[in-house]
């Protein structure tokens, strides 16, 4: 089974990375970009077959490790 | 004392951190491996160093925040033992909880690498023992990740458990100025003096006066300091009085060969 967990900075966190990639999609031409949030991806590959118990695994996952629930919200998705 | 410096794989600063507290408490310091699930006994401070632990994968710091020594350092802590983190170390130590708050990307993307100004705000802590209250000093920092974020309910409960015991001083007029007088001497004395003068202020009307205070000083840029170097050499060259006098001193100036002459055997 496939999952992909999310991790985006949470709204109202200063993102400096995410305004330098908006300012370069602006001087390169490319229109209508209103404002740019970085993130990161995780694609993991999960042995079980049980959901619902992935689902947690991948949960207690990114509490613990992929994200900082300080200045980041994670989601989780199974494919 | 006895004090102990964890090592992570990525941490370069280590020995620097060890020489250190040899120097400040004669006894010489345990390295305690990341893997390890217990401190030495007796231990009385626990150090983590800078670098780039596991090469500052996933974020600054995260990875080495789970390390099993980090449960030691957990329950050290929990006892009331001293624990200090150092740039890197700093950022371990809120990944891994025991400090509240985040160290982000710098708001500018840039690595900073300078001397800043720092005032003692509390001297009643036992990392500022040695200082005075509104004393400053001055500390080199180097970070790409120093961006400090808690919010302000945080911040506020950490002050109040004797956090913030040193303040950064940034003050674009005062750092302005002190660009105009790049020789080290002339920025330390008129720092000193501005340091005394916020002292005397803040002794009388109780009320630190931060924002005039602090000065930055910039390295001189190093293209001007070698054409400096430079013109010089040039002069010395030119001069062969001055080139012979710093013949040896000064490589640079080694004085043109000159032919000698050798003396004529007189015949018998």
């Amino acid at each position: 089974m496939k999952a992909r967990v999310t991790v985006t900075l949470k709204s109202g966190i200063l993102d400096p990375q995410g305004k330098a990639i908006e300012g370069a999609l602006k001087s390169l031409g490319v229109d209508g970009v209103a404002s740019v949030r970085q993130g990161k991806v995780f694609d993991i590959e999960l042995s079980g077959a049980d959901k619902a118990k992935a689902e947690a695994a991948l949960k207690d996952a990114a509490d613990k490790l992929l994200a900082n629930t300080v200045i980041e919200n994670y989601r989780v998705e199974l494919l | 004392m006895k004090s102990a410096v964890l090592v992570f794989p990525g941490i370069n600063r280590e020995r620097d951190m060890a020489r250190a507290l040899k120097l400040a408490s004669g006894h010489e310091a345990a390295m305690v491996w990341h893997a390890e699930t217990a401190l030495p006994k007796g231990t009385d401070l626990v150090v983590v160093p800078g670098g780039f632990s596991y090469g500052d994968y996933l974020r600054c710091g995260a990875i080495a925040a789970r390390a099993p020594v980090m449960d030691a350092v957990r329950e050290f802590a929990a006892d009331g033992g001293l624990v200090l983190g150092v740039c890197n170390g700093f950022q371990i130590l809120c990944e891994a909880g025991l400090l509240p708050g985040v160290l982000m990307r710098n708001a500018r993307l840039k690595f900073i690498c300078q001397d800043v100004h720092l005032r003692v705000e509390r001297s009643d802590t036992p990392f500022t023992r040695g200082y005075n209250a509104g004393q400053v000093i001055r500390v080199p920092v180097a970070h790409g990740e120093g961006n400090y974020e808690a919010d302000e309910e945080t911040r506020e409960a950490a002050r109040g458990r004797g956090a913030g015991a040193l303040s950064l001083l940034l003050g674009r007029r005062r750092r302005r100025r002190g660009l105009q007088h790049q020789r080290r001497g002339a920025v330390d004395r008129r720092h000193r003096q501005r340091a005394r003068q916020c002292a005397r202020h803040d002794a009388a009307s109780g009320k630190p006066r931060r924002r005039h205070h602090g000065l930055h000083r910039r390295p001189r840029p190093v293209r001007r300091a070698w054409s400096r170097i430079w013109k010089k050499r040039r002069e010395l060259l030119h001069d062969a009085r001055a080139a012979r006098r710093c013949r040896g001193v000064l490589s640079l100036a080694a004085p043109p060969p000159t032919r000698r002459t050798i003396p004529s055997v007189p015949s018998p």
